[in-house]
């Protein structure tokens, strides 16, 4: 066999095969289509004529069998149908299977067709006797063979007018003057795709009418066997190939306007084949260069001349260029494995006996070609799994009253730097409550978090190991193995997969990866004086976490970090690693997504993101999982990139954590929410709990100090400020002796101050300030259980609005407008009892809700100036209420602020998206300003507004 | 692909093994000299910045990066049940197995660079510590010592699997 000419012709036989599956299935929707037939037998023609030159006799049987049906069908005009488009398609996968084989062995492999052959021949017999059986169709009914030669140039007439223009140019018209000019010069003159091709034919024409030619030594040029398109250009085009509308015209008029100019090859287009091989070392040097810009570019900013500078930020934009347009090289549309979708879907309706449809949308949608190998299993499990299990019965369908074909919907589309996959069926959908019940079986959930669980979180559940909820396990799928798969096998490139359902109405599953993989943006950081990179996409948020840090647990001797109020599981990177025997819980967090769990992974400072070039490890680091590839720094080093999913598996929870997890979460959840920093003071035994909201600072002095001024007790404060005092005792007629020094409370919201007269102070504490027992006494909220020791409540707003009247009115009195009108949403009666206070003191007219759902109800017949609305709330929550409101025409305008207990974040863009403002829910005096901004703002615009109105009268007159 | 014999009967395997160039590159790993296929050697290196991978076995001692190549170190003193050496003068010949993965093999000292003669071959000899005659293709008899042929392949075939 000739090396040189195996190559070449893989190529065009791989080219033309990957269109045939799709003209199969194209013929069976059509199967009058004269032409479709043609295209088909000319692609089997092709190959066998291609494999009798080359000599590869198997391959050779096979494609003639095919060919042969294919002859008979279209010069009988035969209509197919699906039992012998199986027929062909069983024929084209054995060529298929041949080709590979011979592609990776280099010879023919060794495989028995000669069933296949057999059943060919019998439909071929089948279609003969269909036809000669009353179908129209030639009398005879003997063998009629398309290819016999006609006239010299008949055997031509399947190619390009330019190629035969161009080989009647030269006067090789028949078979075996083809043959007699050899490939060199045929190939000189039509390229060497066509020439091949016309070659092989000839050789079949020849072997038909025997007239013996003298063998030429045929010479090539090599051509690497895995080559990819270079994008952006137009692909060289065999004839049979489904986008033959961007074949260029161009050829055509050079070959006519004459033999002058050297002979022009009339498909070059502008591309090439180049090695996928090649593309890949070119990008590494490129992940190299751009390595060392960064390099470059580090020592510039540390200071360069001038001159440096810019011949710097020349080299980083020639980097930044090159890098993209390469990255685009390795880029192939989705389409390269969504091809063989409509072949698998057929081929399992069949089985099924299902009618399914399959729509595409975003085939063009490119994606980096390692990433579509990666994806190309998974998705085909996926496939499976909707056709299996997603689309019912056609009669089930009808009683559902669905129609009968079910439509499996692909789409692609990109989303921001990542490529989003969905596959969409409208069949039965998936019950999350069998799902629920199928993991409660298995153990992987407990019941209190199935009864908390919602049904979209508990659809996920089907990416677990061994859930499969499928009650027959069926040749395609269902046995129980294969989301959890398809889940690692997406992870692995690092992408997600999600799943949603309707009951009755379809399953989603939405793919989302990455659009390439050889450039990435990683965190770096540092553990016990070593470097690692974790890559950004698994990374949720960091948290710094020193060891003096609150939040620490030690729970079934393993750490957790509570983070707003949820345990985070903390994995030790210096202990998992075995970096050191030394356990220290300090550091930062990062708080990263590791399969369906998050772990918090402990490491001792971060030092920044970075974009990294990732080179696999070599193979003594296989068996470590803990790591996904490496990567070399911009100061040269090399620095291993952390596999999230890897180091998770080095987690062993037991049983007994995870309950402690699961007690806890609720008390802690509950907990949170009620967070509160209290100031603790002693009065005759008592103790007493008073927000820290309205304490401006703590003052200890001589009760010698306070004053009488007036009936008024008074005291001097800082700049000759006089405030008024209030001594506790007397407030709650429970007067104790005064000691010499006693302690005052600053209260103050930022006009007034005033001095509340304590005894003795136990301390500042951040409780759950859970309010047990609400009492209707004045001055008190209710009593709460501070560090196992009943304390009372102090309502810091009802001792000032009794000790000074006016404290809250001073405010507003210089407003001579309406009292703006404030919606206040709260479901906590202690949050509801602080805010409210302030609110009023503003001189807002405050109306309050207790959930998202009391809200809108309110929201319907009234209009507020201003809406405050906490987040955390049952039934509706502030997103639901945000959401509701942006809905409603009327609402418009209105500025929605959310109070909040977690701090800014990196979620705060996604909160911004819905409200106006985000407020800390502890934070009064940035309450105070944003409202007080907001309402200069209504004001302003009022003002505005006003003097419109003003005018428009003297208008109308 | 063509099957290699471990231990080839006759010099002209030998030859076939060693490639076309048949030259050698001597270096020494604690007492014992080896010589490698200069076809195999791409370059010896001075000691580089080594990054250790955690976990790994101490056998690879890392990964360096030669020119922007990612390439595994592997202490040839470990794997051959050695101590470490404290010298910290040794050197790292990177050597490419048939798979294209370079890897950085630590040597004590290198020598010269050999003819291989046919006359010089041996089998293995049994005397040879076990870990060396499960690593050569033979040895070579040089004046007063014996030189072992050293096969890429099967030592890093050997620390994979002791690494791992």
């Amino acid at each position: 066999m000739d090396e040189e000419l195996l190559v070449p012709f893989l190529v065009e036989c791989s080219e033309n095969m990957e269109s045939i599956e799709e003209q199969l299935m194209e013929l069976e929707a059509n199967p009058q289509d004269e032409d479709l037939v043609n295209a088909l037998f000319r692609v089997i023609h092709t190959v066998k004529g291609s494999c009798g030159f080359i000599g590869l006799k198997h391959l050779e049987k096979v494609a003639h069998a095919g060919e042969n049906l294919l002859g008979k069908i279209r010069s009988l005009k035969y209509e197919v149908n699906a039992d012998i488009v199986s027929l062909l398609l069983d024929c084209a996968d054995a060529i298929n299977e041949l080709l590979v084989g011979i592609e990776t062995d280099r010879v023919e492999p060794d495989l028995d067709h000669s069933a296949l052959i057999e059943r060919l021949k019998e439909a071929e017999r089948l279609v003969d006797g269909d036809a000669s059986g009353g179908k129209a169709g030639p009398a005879d009914g003997g063998p009629v063979d398309e290819d016999v030669v006609v006239g010299p140039e008949q055997w031509l007439l399947d190619y390009e007018p330019s190629v035969y223009a161009a080989l009647q140019e030269k006067g090789w018209c028949t078979p075996a003057e083809v043959v007699a000019v050899g490939f060199a010069l045929l190939r000189d003159s039509v390229g060497a795709a066509v020439a091949l091709k016309i070659l092989g034919v000839a050789k079949a024409e020849m072997s038909r009418a025997p007239a013996p030619a003298p063998e030429q030594a045929p010479e090539v040029t090599v051509v690497a066997s895995d080559v990819v398109a270079v994008r952006e250009v137009v692909e060289e085009k065999a004839p049979a190939k489904a986008d033959k509308q961007l074949v260029v015209k161009e050829p055509k008029q050079a070959v006519a306007k004459g033999s002058a100019a050297p002979h022009p090859h009339p498909s070059s287009g502008g591309s090439i084949r180049v090695d996928v091989g090649l593309l890949d070392s070119l990008m590494n040097q490129v992940g190299e260069l751009v390595l060392t810009r960064n390099r470059l570019l580090q020592m510039i900013s540390d200071g360069g001349a001038t001159e440096f500078t810019r011949v710097g930020r020349e080299i980083d934009q020639v980097t930044e260029r090159l890098q993209s347009q390469l990255l685009r090289t390795r880029m192939q549309p989705i389409k390269t494995i969504w091809g063989t979708v409509p072949r698998v879907v057929r081929d399992m309706c069949k089985q099924l006996d299902k009618k399914i449809h399959v729509e595409m949308v975003g085939e063009d949608t490119e994606l980096d070609r390692t990433i579509l190998n990666a994806i190309k299993d998974p998705l085909t499990h996926i496939l499976r799994n909707s056709c299996d299990h997603g689309i019912e019965l056609p009669a089930r369908r009808r009683e559902n009253g669905k129609p009968e074909t079910g439509i499996l919907k692909l789409t692609a589309a990109q989303e921001s730097g990542h490529v989003v996959i969905a596959i969409e069926d409208d069949g039965a959908g998936i019950p999350a409550a069998v799902v629920k019940n199928k993991a409660l079986k298995m153990g992987v959930i407990s019941e209190a978090e199935a009864a908390q669980m919602s049904d979209h979180v508990a659809l996920q559940l089907i990416f677990h190991a061994g859930l499969s909820t499928a009650e027959k396990v069926s040749n395609f799928s269902g046995r129980g193995v294969g989301m959890d798969v398809v889940r690692t096998e997406i992870e692995k490139v690092g992408g997600s997969v999600d799943i949603s359902s309707k009951l009755g109405a379809g399953t989603t599953l939405r793919i989302r990866m990455p659009l390439t993989l050889a450039i990435i943006t990683a965190m770096i950081v540092t553990c016990r004086e070593r470097r690692f990179a974790v890559p950004q996409t698994s990374i949720r948020e960091l948290i710094s976490a020193p060891g003096s840090s609150d939040e620490w647990r030690m729970i079934g001797g393993a750490p957790f970090f509570r983070l707003r109020g949820r345990l985070l599981p903390v994995l030790e990177l210096a202990s998992t690693l075995r970096l050191d025997g030394e356990t220290r819980l300090a550091g930062s967090i990062i708080v990263i997504d590791a399969g369906d769990r998050t772990i918090g992974l402990l490491v001792d400072s971060i030092l920044g993101a970075e974009e990294i070039v990732a080179k696999p490890l070599g193979v003594h680091f296989q068996a470590l999982n803990q790591y996904g590839g490496c990567s070399i720094l911009g100061d040269g080093a090399v620095i291993p990139i952390l596999d999230c999913n890897g180091l998770a598996k080095a987690m062993q929870q037991t049983d007994e954590v995870d309950l402690a997890v699961a007690s806890d979460r609720d008390k802690e959840v509950h907990q949170s929410e009620n967070m509160q920093h209290v100031l603790l003071f002693v009065h005759a035994e008592c103790r007493y709990a008073i927000p820290m909201a309205l304490v401006e600072r703590l003052e200890k002095f001589a009760a010698a100090r306070i004053e009488l001024s007036g009936s008024c007790e008074v005291l001097q404060y800082r700049d000759n400020e006089v405030i008024p005092v209030l001594r506790w005792g007397e407030m709650i007629g429970r007067a104790a002796d005064t000691p010499e020094q006693v302690y005052g409370i600053i209260l103050s919201d930022g006009n007034h101050r005033m001095c509340l007269q304590v005894n003795d102070i136990e301390g500042i504490l951040e409780v759950p300030l859970d309010i047990k027992k609400p009492v209707q006494d004045d001055y008190f909220l209710g009593t709460a259980i501070i560090e196992g020791k009943v304390a009372e409540v102090v309502d810091v707003f009802d001792v000032i609005t009794k000790a000074v009247p006016d404290w809250f009115n001073t405010v507003a009195k210089d407003k001579t407008s309406r009292r703006k009108r404030i919606l206040f949403v709260e479901d906590t009666l202690f949050f509801r009892n602080l805010v409210i206070p302030v609110l009023e003191s503003m001189a807002f007219e405050v109306w309050t809700a207790i959930d998202g759902e009391q809200a809108c109800e309110t929201l319907e017949t009234l209009l507020p100036d201003i809406i405050l609305t906490d987040i955390e709330m049952p039934k509706l929550d502030g997103y639901g209420l945000a959401r509701w409101i942006h809905q409603q025409p009327h609402l418009k305008g209105i500025p929605l602020i959310a109070l909040t207990a977690t701090p800014p974040a990196e979620d705060d863009e996604v909160r911004q998206g819905y409200f106006n403002d985000i407020v800390l829910k502890f934070d009064r005096h940035s309450l105070v300003e944003h409202l007080q901004q907001i309402l200069l703002a209504l004001n302003s615009k009022e003002e505005a507004e006003a003097e419109t109105s003003q005018i428009t009268p003297g208008e109308a007159e | 692909m063509k099957e290699k014999s471990l231990r080839p009967a006759n010099p002209n395997e030998l030859a076939q093994i060693h490639g076309v160039c048949s030259e050698l590159l001597t270096c020494r790993v604690g007492d014992q000299w080896l010589g490698i296929s200069v076809s195999q050697v791409q370059e010896v290196v001075s000691p580089m910045p080594c990054t250790s991978i955690p976990l790994a076995d101490t056998l690879v001692t890392g990964l360096i990066n030669l020119r922007g190549r990612v390439i595994s170190q592997l202490n040839i003193r470990l794997a051959v049940g050695l101590p470490a050496s404290e010298d910290p003068h040794y050197r790292v010949a990177i050597v490419e197995t048939d798979s294209g993965e370079a890897f950085g093999l630590m040597i004590d000292e290198v020598g010269e660079v050999i003819k291989l003669v046919a006359q010089d071959y041996e089998k293995t000899p049994k005397s040879l510590p076990k870990v060396w005659q499960d690593v050569s293709d033979g040895v070579l008899k040089r004046d007063g010592h014996v030189l072992v042929l050293m096969n890429v392949d099967s030592f890093i075939a050997l620390t994979v699997a002791m690494a791992s």
